[in-house]
């Protein structure tokens, strides 16, 4: 067969670029139009309430809205950064965030490894469909769940406890395990989810290199180190560079229902913070200006994060 | 061409998704009428015009009929249930249009009250009438609706309530002829600008006779007193009461299921432990203390409020205070107290017995039936009293948003339902149905519709369901927070009607009417309170963030949590340090500036 002089492009043949955008577009009129909900979708939901995020400088008025309400420059934002919070509420929101980056973010990996190790597929679809359940019930319930098991008066564990003759704990207001409880109940509930990106990311590494290993000599941990992770290097650098972008999310309604008198000044996290001050207190134009701080932070960190995957992982968004 | 047919159809279904989600929210569906509840308007609208029904009734009913104008109300209260379907279409809804031609639908919230009322002003998404608190001063609801009020989203009602068919400037000033509004609430919080000028309603003003008694205080299991040698009734302080809670710890109670008993606690989110310390608080209408130099100084600011919150610490500490209490909820409280599970707390009695009696406890226990501990006395040794100023210092409230479809309408409604006709209406249902007039024109309730103190519980409940069928009473929220004045409910049994009828009176009821009467009466502080003046403090806005409710919360509540006595004395510090620190020592002005300002300004000061 004669070989094609053509030169592609992305797929496309060269000429097809020196064609007009409106040719290009007509071409492929059914792509297009599939892209259109998501386009609107986005002005819609994204772009056009970013006009709120004017509110940040400006002094609401309820009577004026936020376009006619008055400028007043960086007020809030030096606001927030001067009260006696921004430091404690900045220190836990990093704090939890990276106890989950930690923890919870290689934990679905984990998970995915180990189930991709089981042969049994009766046995792997059952543990698969139970690890997915947490997913599907909310923090609400997770934390009402955690009460009854963890109470002192009459929970399960403490009565484990008390018939080995051991002192009640209430193991949600005590201070040392506050980050345990916050990372393992997160764990519990988004480990299953999480692990379905990795599984499908795993069905797609070749079985001829699992073989060509095992000719070598490798034993299941040294295929896993030399072949799966690099197989799946492409999802754990994206995964890695979305959860680093999201470090400030540190889990707003988890934190919110966890906390007790004695965790509450752990638990106070930007979300709740903005919460606090823009609903109760009316302060939205503050509670705007920590969304934005918060964004560009995020921002900032996911585009280092992104650089760094580009330079080690030869992985990145952009 | 299947697949090109196919795609069409996904990528318009996707279409129509992304804008149906965009479609807004009706207020409210009528399910008998084409007319829909009004909705939301921009808020330069004026009111619209009242538009009379054809059919305007005789010359002596004073009130204009409308032409089925159907209105949407709030009640911002946390835990109200929103309106039930058969708002239009029940009987006492379609009384009442055939009225006046006005149907509400009356629906509550389950958020946080502040909140909604922000969230309602800061959107715009209003309804046509509001139901809320009123506190006072300008924080909480209060600030909220007064900076709502000059920023014009609340209608200014004062040229609207007076006309010729209405005088609702009435229900404001009877109640305050008769001192159920006080002056310090008239001039800081209904007429807030001194001008005239009136936003709101004020409702359920109490007067000195009928004042709402709270019952609060400490109540106790009632087998615990015998079983521990002491009489509930000879416990004065809060030392005493702190004694018998540990002898209570060491004894080991048991529940109904004959698990451990938690020793003491309260109702949701620790309201109110506050009861167990009564003894470190003064019998005083504010928190401020004069000294003899002249000089202001607060409860927070003294050594007493540092002990007080250190007894609370080491009973958590201890065990004997129920840790969880600070966090749990009512019906968690309910389902303790159901199984006699705590064996103190504190809080309002009825909330008590009456768990243990939908629990089915009383009837197998009825010794275990609470009882009331005391009263405690204050600080000075006075017994502690339910403290009142003379007249309300505030008042749930009724505001129009500038939004209203129809302001006169509302207001005839609100006019007719607190009027006599209105107010036997709102308590005993329909006329000639549920109630008849008798030859004085008295209303008296119809048996087949209301319980006798000789019912059955299942002839209780057909009544009730009886009544609910008809829109009448029970759980049903038609009317609910529509009274200005008159105030004929009871407090969480809330069966309004039968309490109404002196029927249904169970033992633990006249246990409290006569602790609230005879044990723990209500007392009122004359003079003008002089938390009303303090407010004329140019940045008290900045001095009631400094305060803070919620900050004070936190900091005394993880004192409680403290691992020692000295992290626990540090961290009620440190809320003294920060308080006085912030801003530059503002609250420390803003105490010096009473000093020169308030006191001896006027001769009735109350403190």
């Amino acid at each position: 067969m004669a070989k094609s002089n053509v030169v592609m492009i992305n797929g496309q043949p060269m000429e097809y670029f020196s064609k007009p955008i409106s040719k290009q577009i007509w071409e492929h009129k059914w792509l297009y139009v599939f892209v259109f909900p998501l386009i609107i979708w986005l002005l819609v939901f994204s772009y056009y309430p970013m006009y709120g995020a004017t509110l940040a400088w400006k002094n609401f008025k309820y009577n004026l809205g936020i376009v006619n309400s008055p400028w007043a420059g960086w007020k809030w934002f030096e606001e927030f950064v001067n009260s006696p919070e921004f430091w404690i509420t900045m220190g836990n929101t990093i704090k939890i965030s990276l106890l989950k980056l930690l923890f919870c973010w290689p934990a679905p990996i984990l998970l995915a490894l180990l189930l991709n190790e089981v042969k049994g597929m009766k046995f792997k679809r059952v543990v698969q469909t139970l690890s997915y359940l947490p997913n599907f019930v909310s923090w609400v319930v997770v934390i009402q769940l955690m009460q009854i098991i963890f109470t002192p008066y009459g929970g399960v564990i403490n009565s484990i406890r008390a018939s080995f003759g051991l002192k009640s704990i209430f193991f949600m207001g005590e201070v040392d395990l506050f980050y345990p409880m916050v990372i393992l109940s997160d764990i519990w509930k988004g480990i299953g989810w999480g692990s379905i990106i990795y599984l499908s990311a795993l069905s797609s590494v070749s079985m001829d290199l699992y073989e060509a290993a095992a000719l070598d000599g490798a034993g299941r941990l040294k295929q896993t180190w030399h072949v799966t992770l690099p197989g799946i290097k492409g999802v754990l650098g994206i995964q890695f560079i979305f959860a680093t972008g999201g470090i400030l999310n540190a889990g707003f309604d988890q934190l919110l229902l966890i906390a007790m008198p004695s965790t509450k000044h752990l638990a106070q996290i930007l979300d709740t913070y903005t919460l606090e001050k823009g609903l109760k207190y009316g302060k939205f134009e503050l509670a705007s200006a920590v969304g934005i701080f918060k964004s560009i932070f995020a921002l900032g960190l996911m585009t280092l994060t992104n650089w760094i995957s580009n330079k080690v992982m030869e992985v990145g968004i952009w | 061409m299947k697949t090109r047919i196919l795609a069409m159809l996904l990528a318009l279904a996707m279409i129509v998704t992304v804008f149906a989600a965009c479609g807004g929210e009706t207020a409210g569906t009528s399910t008998s009428t084409s007319t829909s509840v009004s909705e939301s308007k921009p808020a330069d609208d004026k009111p619209a015009d009242d538009k009379p029904a054809d059919d305007q009734p005789a010359d002596d009913f004073p009130w204009t009929k409308y032409d089925d104008v159907q209105l949407y109300m709030v009640r911002a209260w946390n835990g109200n249930a929103d309106a039930d379907d058969t708002w239009y279409d029940n009987d006492l809804a379609a009384y009442i249009r055939e009225k006046i031609g006005v149907t509400v639908k009356n629906d509550g919230c389950m958020m946080k009250e502040t909140e909604k009322l922000n969230l309602m002003f800061a959107s715009g998404d209003m309804p046509d009438i509001v139901s809320c608190a009123n506190w006072g001063g300008t924080g909480g609801e209060t600030g909220i609706i007064k900076k709502g009020a000059n920023e014009g989203t609340i209608t200014e009602i004062s040229a609207y309530i007076t006309g010729d068919k209405k005088d609702m400037f009435q229900y404001i000033q009877l109640p305050f002829e008769i001192g159920r509004i006080s002056i310090k609430y008239y001039e800081s919080d209904i007429d807030f600008n001194g001008d005239g000028t009136l936003y709101w309603l004020p409702q359920e003003l109490t007067g000195e006779k009928d004042q709402q008694h709270w019952a609060y205080g400490v109540f106790v299991r009632g087998d615990v007193p015998e079983a521990l040698g002491f009489k509930p009734e000879e416990i004065r302080t809060t030392d005493q009461l702190v004694e018998v809670l540990y002898k209570a710890k060491e004894y080991g109670f048991k529940d109904w299921n004959g698990n451990d008993c938690i020793v003491a606690s309260t109702r949701h989110a620790g309201w109110s432990y506050g009861d167990f310390l009564v003894s470190y608080d003064r019998f005083a209408l504010t928190s401020y203390i004069v000294e003899e130099d002249g000089s202001v100084t607060t409860d927070l600011l003294s050594q007493r409020w540092i002990d007080k919150n250190m007894v609370m610490f080491n009973l958590v500490h201890d065990g004997i205070f129920d840790v969880e209490c600070f966090t749990h909820t009512d019906d968690r409280a309910d389902q303790l107290m159901g199984n006699g599970t705590i064996l103190f707390w504190g809080a309002q009695y009825g909330a008590g017995p009456s768990a243990m009696d939908t629990s089915g406890l009383l009837d197998e226990k009825p010794e275990w039936m609470y009882e009331a501990i005391g009263p405690l006395n204050y600080v000075d040794g006075k017994q502690s009293v339910q403290i009142e100023s003379e007249g309300r210092t505030g008042s749930p409230v009724i505001f129009f948003p500038s939004t209203t479809q129809n302001l006169e309408a509302a207001l005839t409604y609100y006019d007719y339902l607190n009027s006599p006709e209105g107010q036997a209406i709102y308590s005993y249902g329909i006329p000639g149905v549920t109630f008849e007039y008798n030859e004085e024109g008295l209303p008296r309730a119809k048996a087949e519709y209301f319980p006798d103190a000789d019912d059955t519980d299942e002839e209780k409940a057909a009544k009730s369901d009886a009544r609910k069928a008809l829109g009448v009473g029970g759980n049903n929220n038609n009317l609910s927070r529509t009274q200005l004045i008159n105030q004929q409910k009871t407090w969480f049994k809330e069966d309004r009607v039968g309490a109404n009828l002196g029927a249904s009176r169970t033992e633990y009821d006249l246990y409290q009417e006569d602790y609230v009467t005879n044990r723990r009466p209500i007392e009122i502080i004359p003079g003008y309170a002089a938390s009303g003046l303090v407010t004329g403090f140019e940045r008290y806005q900045e001095v009631s963030e400094i305060l803070d409710d919620t900050v004070q919360t936190d900091y005394v509540q993880r004192a409680f949590f403290a691992q020692s006595e000295e992290e626990a004395l540090q961290i009620l510090n440190d809320y003294i340090t920060k308080v006085t620190t912030e801003k530059d020592g503002l609250y420390l002005e803003f105490l010096d500036w009473i000093a020169e300002n308030v006191v001896g300004s006027r001769d009735d000061l109350a403190w």
